[in-house]
């Protein structure tokens, strides 16, 4: 759409109150992409200082505290995803720390450009039996993305035993961890805390840069979860559900958001009202569209762009052989045979547990069943047909 | 009137002329804008003269203290390890800083191994420009041993990288690749040694500027493999008793398009071993081919020796060998496989001995398979006319040219034309116990247009003189593109960055 397109009409609607007219304009600039407000807001300017234990920071009420959720001090505002990335299954904890008398700036499709000063908090946590959730839980990690005057750094807390003080694990940890599932099963394995490196593995964009006269193309690392499409969902902050922007907004944490029309957003995973179709989309942009996009490595080599927006089903994979799948393929030539699911490589990696095949490949030791399970049905449901 | 009529002339004529530029445009090989340094500056030049710069010392035991440093890094560190044993259960990252140094005490002194450890890399650099690694060994990466992705000035000199799998299916468990350059610019890669993994020992991949030399490459897959590379410089290495030894290979559609290849000096023999590799292209390599060249361009192949490989010694094919014939495909994908020089090698037999060990497998490694059945048609031909046998010559080149013509735009898009469409040059190669011989299978009359060989459609290319064999293929190849074999317009000029290194 052309944002130009507009001042032509004008004339014909004259007889419109002007003043809400210039608003519709207005609306309408907003509500297109092309229009979109890209200023970046105003910070502290300050560099937070890295602590060595999460406590330092002062970002929760009383962390030593048991209980399934810690609260947030200060303004932090916790919020949920509509549709989540899995994590070994682990309960997820996230705050929004922007600092006072600043905001964030709402953006359609990327996340909302923070404020320096901005720290976000997600903690993972595992209850000792999942049939009641919020009883015996056991945090194990505290990640925390902070947004620095030159860029976002991301720094991993592992919580001690006693479950009162998280410690800084610059390299990570691999923690044993135990709990029944939801059908009462007992499930142990090995949950990886990742090395400060490797956050960027997943919270980053590549952008090209002019350097030394010529094109070198950099690495950035970038939040993931806060994104229009991901939080457009309602959370109960004390008064009954509210829209998680809505509540943003009016709490003064975030700017710049539309005038009228909606907002994007996600179907649940999980929701059996929406269209398959819809909600694959919805996994798939959660669990493999931060890489699997035109903006990341992966995305830029594989060719293979997962991400919600994506409208071209053969960067979808269907029918795409992979770049270089390597032991990864499972033998099979493409990303997606329409219909035979067991023979497309998207499920397979997926539902795999194989170091050498899994996706994604940081972030998970088991397999997500009704994650897969909904892939499954997904390529089970595409009008079948050979791939060649 | 007569104005509107030039015009409509005019537009008649300009609108074939149009098309044909169209065309041909859009069929215009796809080329790599190759950008990098000016000059090779592995760490220890990049960082002398930095006041910051610092060396931090470990043992065997300080594990966790090398992830805490690694993982909060400043620019010009060296990271020094002791004698011994260090064990992780993670990878050890660097990511985003320049100027870094992981060196141990030796090869044999120093080895860093992977026990318990998840989905990971063994040593995995992003981002990190003027990174040097040597002196070490890395064993059992659950994943790639080495990986650095997206950096400049990469150094990586007295490395092994090693499985404790060792033999059997079992080694189909070990890591991918021994050493994995991708998206590098100006990588060198030298005195180091990559066994038993399960894909290619040693890779440089998607990379601008690439030394690879003095290296050995010993019971992996693949030997040695460069891919969607520009400028790369490969000699003295000795690779031997892998499946496949060396391979230059162009994935499809990938953005960096291979070109200025010089592989010389190089030993490749024995490379007869067992395919143990699970999954991916290198799965379906049959054992016993020295060295394929697929779907890549301006490759200089000298001076090497070449000895008891026993499928073939060179294979030269374009993508259609591992790509499914999808005839729409061909345009969008750099598949021809052209400006391949051979010469001055030495080849002392061994081709044609065993086709993949004499364990063909239709399934796993078709093209064995298709080798080892269109040599009995032929032969059982040969024999009935009481022609000798042929056997597997020592370059076996598929044949395969860009059939399309911008007039006949309905044919099929790869062919065989008569001629040496593909600029395949050879030599002076007789320096050996044997002159070479070289095949023209002809892949698209092999297969008569269609996804499977027969039995017919490969008798009928041999009866029809479309697959031919020369036992003195310097002399008598018909091409040049009418005579001989074309040695024009090609050139490969080395890479045009000084990797010369300080001695230490």
């Amino acid at each position: 759409m052309n944002c130009l397109n507009t001042t032509g009409s004008i004339r014909k609607i004259s007889n419109i109150n002007r003043a809400r007219f210039l608003i519709l304009i207005a609306a309408l600039a907003f509500s297109i992409r092309c229009g979109e407000d890209t200023s970046l807001p105003e910070g502290t300017g300050q560099a937070v200082p890295i602590y060595e234990t999460l406590s330092q920071y002062g970002l929760f009420a009383d962390q030593t505290a048991t209980g399934a959720r810690l609260t947030p001090a200060r303004d932090g505002i916790p919020y949920d995803l509509i549709t989540p990335l899995f994590s070994d299954y682990a309960i997820k904890e996230r705050v929004l720390f922007i600092p006072p008398g600043t905001e964030a700036h709402y953006r359609t499709d990327d996340a909302f450009a923070f404020p320096v000063g901005t720290i976000i908090s997600k903690t993972f946590a595992f209850p000792a039996d999942f049939r009641a959730p919020d009883r015996d839980v056991r945090r194990i990690e505290t990640r925390l993305l902070i947004h620095q005057p030159d860029g976002w750094v991301a720094v991993p807390y592992v919580w001690n035993t006693e479950q009162t003080e998280a410690t800084v694990a610059y390299g990570g940890r691999v923690e044993k961890v135990a709990f029944v599932d939801e059908g009462g099963e007992r499930v142990e394995f090995n949950y990886a805390v990742p090395a400060k490196n490797q956050c960027g593995s997943c919270h980053h964009i590549y952008t090209d840069v002019e350097q030394n006269g010529r094109t070198v193309r950099k690495q950035a690392i970038v939040p993931i979860g806060p994104k229009a499409r991901h939080i457009n969902r309602d959370y109960d902050y004390g008064d009954g559900p509210e829209n998680q922007l809505d509540y943003l907004a009016r709490a003064g944490k975030l700017a710049k958001l539309p005038l009228f029309g909606s907002y994007p957003r996600n179907v649940d995973y999980t929701d059996a009202a929406a269209s398959v179709d819809d909600r694959a989309r919805a996994y798939l942009d959660a669990n493999c569209g931060h890489c699997h996009n035109s903006q990341s490595a992966t995305g830029i080599n594989s060719k293979l762009l997962l991400d919600v927006g994506e409208k071209d089903w053969s960067n979808l994979g269907v029918c795409k052989t992979p770049g270089s799948a390597g032991k990864g393929g499972g033998g099979l030539r493409y990303d997606i045979v329409p219909g035979q699911p067991e023979n497309s490589i998207l499920y397979f990696r997926t539902a795999s547990v194989d170091p050498g095949a899994m996706m994604p490949q940081l972030g998970r030791t088991l397999a997500h069943r009704a994650g897969v399970e909904l892939l499954y049905q997904w390529i089970a449901e595409m009008p079948a047909r050979e791939c060649q | 009137m007569q104005n509107k009529f030039i015009k409509i002339l005019i537009a008649v004529l300009l609108l074939p002329i149009l098309y044909g530029i169209g065309i041909y445009v859009a069929r215009a090989e796809k080329t790599t804008d190759a950008q990098f340094p000016a000059k090779f500056e592995p760490a220890d030049v990049y960082c002398a003269g930095n006041s910051e710069a610092r060396t931090l010392t470990f043992t065997p035991g300080q594990e966790k203290q090398i992830q805490e440093t690694l993982n909060s890094l400043s620019e010009c560190t060296t990271i020094q390890l002791g004698a011994g044993r260090f064990v992780f259960n993670n990878a050890l990252t660097i990511a985003g800083v320049k100027g870094i140094t992981l060196c141990g005490a030796g090869q044999k002194q120093t080895t860093i191994q992977f026990v318990d450890a998840i989905n990971v890399n063994g040593i995995d650099v992003e981002s990190s420009n003027h990174f040097t690694i040597r002196d070490l060994t890395v064993q059992d990466s659950p994943k790639n041993a080495i990986e650095i992705r997206l950096s400049e000035n990469i150094y990586i000199d007295h490395v092994t990288t090693t499985w404790s799998n060792t033999s059997g299916p079992e080694r189909a468990k070990n890591g991918a690749y021994g050493f994995y350059p991708v998206n590098v610019a100006n990588v060198l890669l030298e005195n180091s040694e990559s066994y038993y993994a399960s894909d290619a020992g040693i890779y440089v991949g998607q990379c601008i500027n690439a030394v690879v030399r003095n290296n050995l490459a010993e019971f992996n897959v693949m030997g040695l493999e460069i891919e969607n590379t520009v400028n790369a410089e490969v000699y003295n290495n000795v690779v031997r008793n892998n499946t496949g030894g060396m391979l230059v290979y162009d994935l499809n559609k990938n953005t960096i398009v291979t070109r200025n290849i010089r592989v010389h000096d190089n030993t490749i023999i024995n490379n007869n071993n067992d395919n143990f590799s699970s999954a991916g292209i290198v799965k379906s390599v049959p054992a016993g081919v020295g060295f394929i060249v697929t779907a890549a361009r301006q490759v200089e192949i000298f001076a090497n020796i070449f000895e008891n490989n026993n499928t073939t010694d060179i294979a030269l094919f374009s993508g259609l060998i591992t790509e499914t014939p999808d005839f729409g495909m061909w345009e969008q994908n750099n598949f021809r496989l052209h400006s391949i020089y051979v010469h001055d090698n030495r080849f002392n037999g061994g081709s044609g001995d065993a086709i993949d060990n004499g364990q063909t497998s239709a399934k796993d490694r078709p093209l064995g398979k298709l080798m080892e059945e269109v040599f009995r048609i032929v032969n059982t031909e040969r024999t009935a006319a009481g022609e000798a046998p042929f056997t597997v010559p020592n370059i076996s080149y598929d044949g395969v040219d860009d059939g399309r013509t911008i007039l006949a735009v309905t044919n099929t898009p790869f062919g065989n034309k008569k001629g040496n469409h593909n600029n395949i040059c050879l030599k002076n190669n007789g320096v050996g116990n044997i002159h070479p011989a070289f095949g023209d299978f002809n892949l698209p009359a092999l297969l008569d247009n269609s996804d499977e060989p027969t039995e017919e459609s490969m008798r009928a290319a041999y009866l029809n003189g479309d697959f031919l064999i020369y036992a003195n293929a310097e002399a008598d190849y018909g091409g040049a593109p009418e005579a001989g074999f074309s040695c024009e317009g090609f050139v490969a000029t080395g890479v045009p960055v000084d990797f010369k290194i300080a001695q230490r």
